[in-house]
């Protein structure tokens, strides 16, 4: 068993060394920057941590905190910190693995072969586990490690506290991925896996984007939310995470014992450490090698099941395809019957996956908090209501939305792409399809922002309407603008729509949609605002910045999209020829 | 009479490998040609280069007269394509995929709700007209490909390797689909590296090798009054590969 393992990790790190090794040179550099830079950071974590220990250690910092009436004893911190790490370390490594192993137990195009293959099942399971295990130890070790040793330093730990840091950290990560492995199982026999990959990639992106945002919008409220009696008694609410009776701060107190010399108690917890952890990780493996194999056979036979949406057959479904769309049909049936067919095969196809639902949740969230942070009591009464805080907000918003519709229109073709290819629509058409699928969500999503904003704020209905024609305009130059990095950047192999900002493309995109943002903004909210500091009339001012935006957003939105259009006849083209290079590159060697 | 595909001199290169060399081929209106080749032979890009996948390095493709790369959406309207591979959209339903490629088409939208579901009812999908692509199976896959390229009426029909994946009755039910659409004046372009299809349902068969054209003809005039030499020992003969008997014989 523990030979074919090996053979299988071996196999695994051959397969990541391939891989390395044929990318290009500008992939290979970002790869060896970004693990410099990581350890970069954990350099950085363990400096802090030694700065922050030895600053704690000072009799000033005691007299600091019985000031601040904390009511905290800052020894007493210090030894919880590796407590509050190693629990940090098993969660870090229970969650964080769910959406690694899902892919790894069954989504991953190698289980087959694996399978039929005379090999222990055992083995088959560790060396996937290990798969996972791997990059979160190494990541845990960089993020933790320094941390701890950082905290050792200044109060002269012994050895053993060092040399235990690592092995404790993998005990931790491998316990918690074994449970993560069982979730997953536990999972599966309920939600399909890909159903459930693309939830948790939605929960995943959501709970990243509350923690980003949760950081911005805490500055705002930290003062009348974080006082020190509320710390005083978040810290007491804690002590129960700290105490001996929580098996996921052994490890902590074993090292901190071990670290002052306190052999006895620190040895024992250090036994009751590693015999946890085996405990724990043996008895994940036995569970899983029951449950897995019966559940990934169950998985595969679920996978014929017929994903039936309405039983109607025949020639009643294809007319009821049809009838389904009629009012979509009557209020749009002047489009003629490619381009529309383009647009409702769009919306369908985005309404289905679930992973888009992240992108819409995140703009509407984002105009959730900033709403509350700008129309809150004070900040209202102080600003200027008129043109400005709903329409750049409501911009904003838009253009998150338009980022993913035009960056995503022609790669989120992906593979199906041969479909539009070989069929006789005009790029025109084509253009003018992915043009309006981007543009009417965001548009109709911002409108009813713009409305329910100006009834707030009791604006007039020519400033609304003004304000409507504004974000209209500024809508249709960006949608323009990011359809046209849409075409440059355009790579079918892309299947997640969550991939379409990323790359150098995207960040151009993001970067130009922003410099554009800024312009157009500037005309359409500055230009009244100058209007009426010149003593010109109101209608003056915003006609002439409805006259000089409209210009403006027509060479943001016509000019770039111009330029890429002649691409889109030869999208897809090079993936062909890329093909045809890697093969012959593989041959000459 | 005018043909249906006409290709000169196509040529397409890859840097200094070249995947096609100066084809000229024709195929006449109601005619099934089967184009076979070794892996690598050049037939897929050859097929991409026809329905516009790829742009030739040089050369022209004329579908019914038209220049594809003159007048592309002229061309396009004349054909069906079926790829080696059928990617649909997963997400889609059989019916909803069919009606999505009819108004690419720009098929009247009556005309394609009936001939969506006589197609369906053809390919025994009847009762997975409304489920997604996804819980397809390959063979449904591509049967539901195959109704796609046939909703808009096509006068030529190209398919990659149409049989592949399919079960024996599937096979036989596109095989007498391409012979019935045949005798009714659609022309049929196809690859397959199964020689016993070619050799019974082609009126003509192409032999490519090394993006080169090397045979073509009917299969008597493949066999060049050389009796009654099969299909495979001609295509062995021209492509190479009888000396794999030997080493078969020393793996047996």
């Amino acid at each position: 068993m523990r030979n074919t393992t090996l053979k299988l990790l071996r196999l695994r790190f051959k397969l990541y060394w391939n891989t390395f090794k044929n990318q290009s040179w500008g992939k290979r550099f970002t790869s060896i920057f970004v693990i410099i830079a990581m350890l970069g950071f954990g350099l950085f974590l363990g400096t802090l941590s030694w700065f922050f220990t030895w600053g704690l250690s000072q009799p000033e910092a005691i007299a600091i905190m019985q000031e601040a009436g904390l009511g905290l004893d800052p020894a007493a911190v210090l030894d919880q910190i590796p407590v509050v790490m190693f629990t940090s370390a098993f969660l870090v490594a229970l969650l964080s693995n769910i959406g690694s192993l899902l892919q790894l137990l069954y989504l991953s195009g190698d289980m087959e072969f694996l399978l039929a293959a005379p090999l222990p099942p055992r083995a088959v399971f560790v060396s996937k586990l290990a798969q996972a295990v791997v990059p979160t130890f190494l990541l845990m070790l960089v993020l933790f490690m320094p941390g701890l040793v950082g905290l050792g330093l200044p109060r002269a730990y012994g050895l053993a506290y060092y040399v235990l840091i690592p092995v404790f950290l993998l005990f931790y990560v491998l316990s918690g991925a074994g449970l993560s492995s069982l979730l997953v199982m536990a999972i599966v026999r309920v939600v399909a896996p890909r159903r459930a990959a693309e939830l948790l990639g939605v929960i995943g992106g959501l709970l990243a984007f509350v923690c980003s945002q949760s950081g911005q919008f805490a500055g705002q409220v930290g003062d009348t939310v974080f006082t020190p009696d509320r710390l005083g008694s978040l810290a007491g609410a804690a002590v129960p995470l700290t105490s001996l009776w929580n098996p996921l701060g052994w490890p902590g107190h074993a090292l901190t014992a071990l670290g002052r010399g306190d052999w006895g108690p620190g040895l024992l917890l250090a036994a009751l450490t590693t015999a946890l952890a085996m405990f724990v990780f043996g008895a994940t493996l036995l569970m899983a090698e029951k449950v897995y194999f019966s559940g990934w056979a169950r998985v595969q036979l679920g996978g014929l099941r017929k994903k039936r949406r309405k039983s109607v057959a025949g020639e009643g479904a294809a007319h009821r395809g049809a009838d389904s769309l009629k009012g979509i049909r009557a209020l749009w049936g002047w489009l003629p019957a490619p381009l529309l067919a383009v647009i409702l095969k769009d919306a369908r196809l985005f309404r289905r996956d679930v992973r888009n639902l992240s992108q819409l949740v995140f703009p509407i969230i984002m105009a959730v908090i900033w709403t509350v942070s700008f129309f809150r009591p004070g900040v209202a009464a102080n600003g200027t209501p008129g043109v400005g805080g709903a329409l750049i907000l409501a911009i904003f918003i838009g253009w998150n939305l338009e980022i993913r519709f035009g960056m995503g229109a022609f790669s989120l073709e992906g593979r199906q792409w041969w479909i539009l290819k070989t069929s006789p629509i005009s790029v025109r058409h084509l253009l003018w399809s992915k043009f309006l699928s981007g543009l009417v969500f965001p548009v109709v999503l911002g409108a009813l922002y713009l409305l329910v904003a100006g009834v707030y704020q009791r604006i007039t209905v020519g400033l609304l309407l003004y304000e409507l024609a504004a974000f209209l305009l500024v809508m249709m130059a960006l949608m323009g603008l990011m359809l046209a990095f849409g075409i440059w950047g355009a790579n079918f192999e892309w299947s997640n729509p969550n991939q379409v900002q990323g790359g150098g493309m995207g960040c151009l995109a993001v970067l130009a949609g922003l410099f554009s943002m800024l312009v157009m903004g500037l005309v359409f909210v500055g230009g009244p605002f100058l209007a009426g500091q010149l003593g010109w009339p109101g209608l003056l001012g915003y006609g002439a910045s409805l006259g000089l935006g409209g210009l403006v957003c027509t060479v943001v939105g016509v000019v770039p999209l111009a330029l890429a259009a002649p691409r889109v006849v030869h999208l897809g083209e090079d993936e062909v020829g890329a093909g045809r290079k890697k093969s012959r590159k593989r041959a000459g060697r | 009479m005018l043909p249906i595909l006409q290709l000169t001199s196509l040529h397409k290169t890859y840097g200094t490998t070249h995947a096609v060399r100066d084809l000229n081929l024709s195929v006449q209106p109601g005619e099934i040609f089967g184009l076979l080749g070794p892996n690598g032979a050049g037939k897929t890009t050859t097929f991409k280069m026809i329905v516009g996948l790829l742009q030739p390095t040089s050369g022209n493709v004329q579908i019914g007269g038209v220049d594809i790369a003159k007048r592309p959406l002229d061309a396009k309207r004349q054909l069906g394509f079926v790829p080696d591979t059928p990617l649909l959209y997963e997400k889609l339903t059989a019916t909803e995929f069919l009606l999505f490629v009819a108004d690419l088409y720009d098929v009247e939208r009556a005309a394609a709700s009936r001939r969506a579901a006589e197609l369906l009812r053809l390919f025994d999908l009847e009762k997975n007209a409304d489920d997604l692509i996804d819980s397809f199976s390959h063979g449904m896959k591509q049967k539901t490909a195959l109704a796609g390229a046939l909703i808009h009426d096509p006068k030529l029909l190209i398919l990659d390797e149409p049989t592949v994946g399919l079960d024996p009755k599937s096979a036989r039910l596109i095989k007498d689909i391409l012979r019935q659409l045949s005798e009714r004046g659609v022309s049929v372009l196809l690859s397959t590296h199964i020689l016993e299809i070619a050799e019974r349902m082609c009126d003509r068969i192409g032999i490519i090798s090394k993006g080169e054209l090397i045979a073509v003809g009917t299969m008597d005039e493949l066999r060049g009054g050389a009796g009654d030499s099969s299909l495979e020992d001609i295509f062995l003969g021209l492509t190479g590969g009888t000396e794999y008997a030997e080493i078969a014989e020393l793996l047996g």
